[in-house]
């Protein structure tokens, strides 16, 4: 049994991983905010069968992720999984040497450079949700298969499937940016 | 026909798969930490043999790092101090 008292120190640091996920699936720092704080009252109220040893990040994500899915995707337009294009592997890396030629040195010290913080953040806000969220909990906050299929009621091998396709989808909206910015041709 | 990252190791057909192939196949498991350790050193020991598999290796993981380290935002701290006073308050 898990002590509410404990909660407070226990938890809070996990505070700034479940706002950006709440904010990369709300996508508005209004809902974000309420997404968050409902999360953690839920979380407080529910400590106390809460068991110790398990995964206190990840059940609070699931919590996060249980809560978003009740409360705010109905309000949301949803992309089908079927919005998603058939892109190839490895998209943006197949695309390295079309950068080198353009910008004449190792393109791939210039990763950092060829797109925004804010290009970042939308190129995955634009991800169709169930993709979104396995990107984010798997490259952002670097869960396991395992446990992006206990936060988000899927099995793995759905978990894995969503990975693939969101993160090549992803990756060839970050190349569409710095194609935006004039460093290569748009193919 | 599959292809790609969810080939399945039991297909006699994946197993003609040259070791680039099959490492390539393998990049996001390896990455992802899904592997387990036979298959794990066999990549490592691929990767230190091929500088082209190495090079999308790496490429792969510092794209990683850079969407990771800018797709976080910090949570503003008047969130941070009104969740920690909404717990204060709470009736269990």
């Amino acid at each position: 049994m898990a002590d509410q008292e404990t909660f407070v120190e226990d938890a809070m640091e996990f505070m700034d991983g479940l706002y950006s996920a709440a904010l990369r699936m709300t996508r508005n720092a209004a809902d974000a905010e309420d997404l968050v704080q409902e999360t953690y009252l839920k979380a407080y109220r529910a400590y106390g069968s809460f068991s110790e040893g398990t995964n206190l990040r990840a059940w609070l994500y699931r919590i996060l992720t249980n809560t978003y899915i009740n409360r705010y995707r109905a309000k949301q337009r949803r992309p089908q999984e079927s919005d998603l294009d058939e892109i190839e592997d490895f998209y943006l890396y197949h695309r390295v040497n079309d950068l080198e030629k353009v910008v004449g040195r190792s393109a791939e010290d210039e990763l950092f450079d060829w797109f925004t913080d804010d290009q970042v953040v939308a190129a995955m806000e634009n991800l169709p949700e169930n993709f979104r969220m396995a990107v984010y909990l798997a490259d952002v906050e670097g869960f396991s298969y395992k446990e992006i299929a206990e936060i988000t009621g899927v099995p793995i091998g759905t978990v894995m499937s969503r990975l693939h396709r969101g993160r090549k989808a992803l990756h060839k909206a970050l190349y569409d940016y710095a194609a935006g910015l004039g460093l290569v041709e748009a193919h | 026909m599959t292809s790609g990252p969810f080939m399945d190791d039991s297909n006699p057909l994946s197993r003609e798969a040259s070791d680039c192939e099959r490492a390539l196949d393998r990049l996001y498991r390896f990455l992802d930490d899904y592997l387990d350790e036979s298959r794990k050193a066999a990549i490592k020991s691929h990767l230190d043999s091929c500088g082209h598999c190495l090079e999308a290796f790496s490429f792969e993981a510092e794209l990683r790092m850079v969407i990771a380290r800018r797709a976080v935002t910090p949570v503003p701290e008047d969130l941070r101090n009104r969740i920690a006073e909404q717990l204060r308050q709470v009736d269990l």
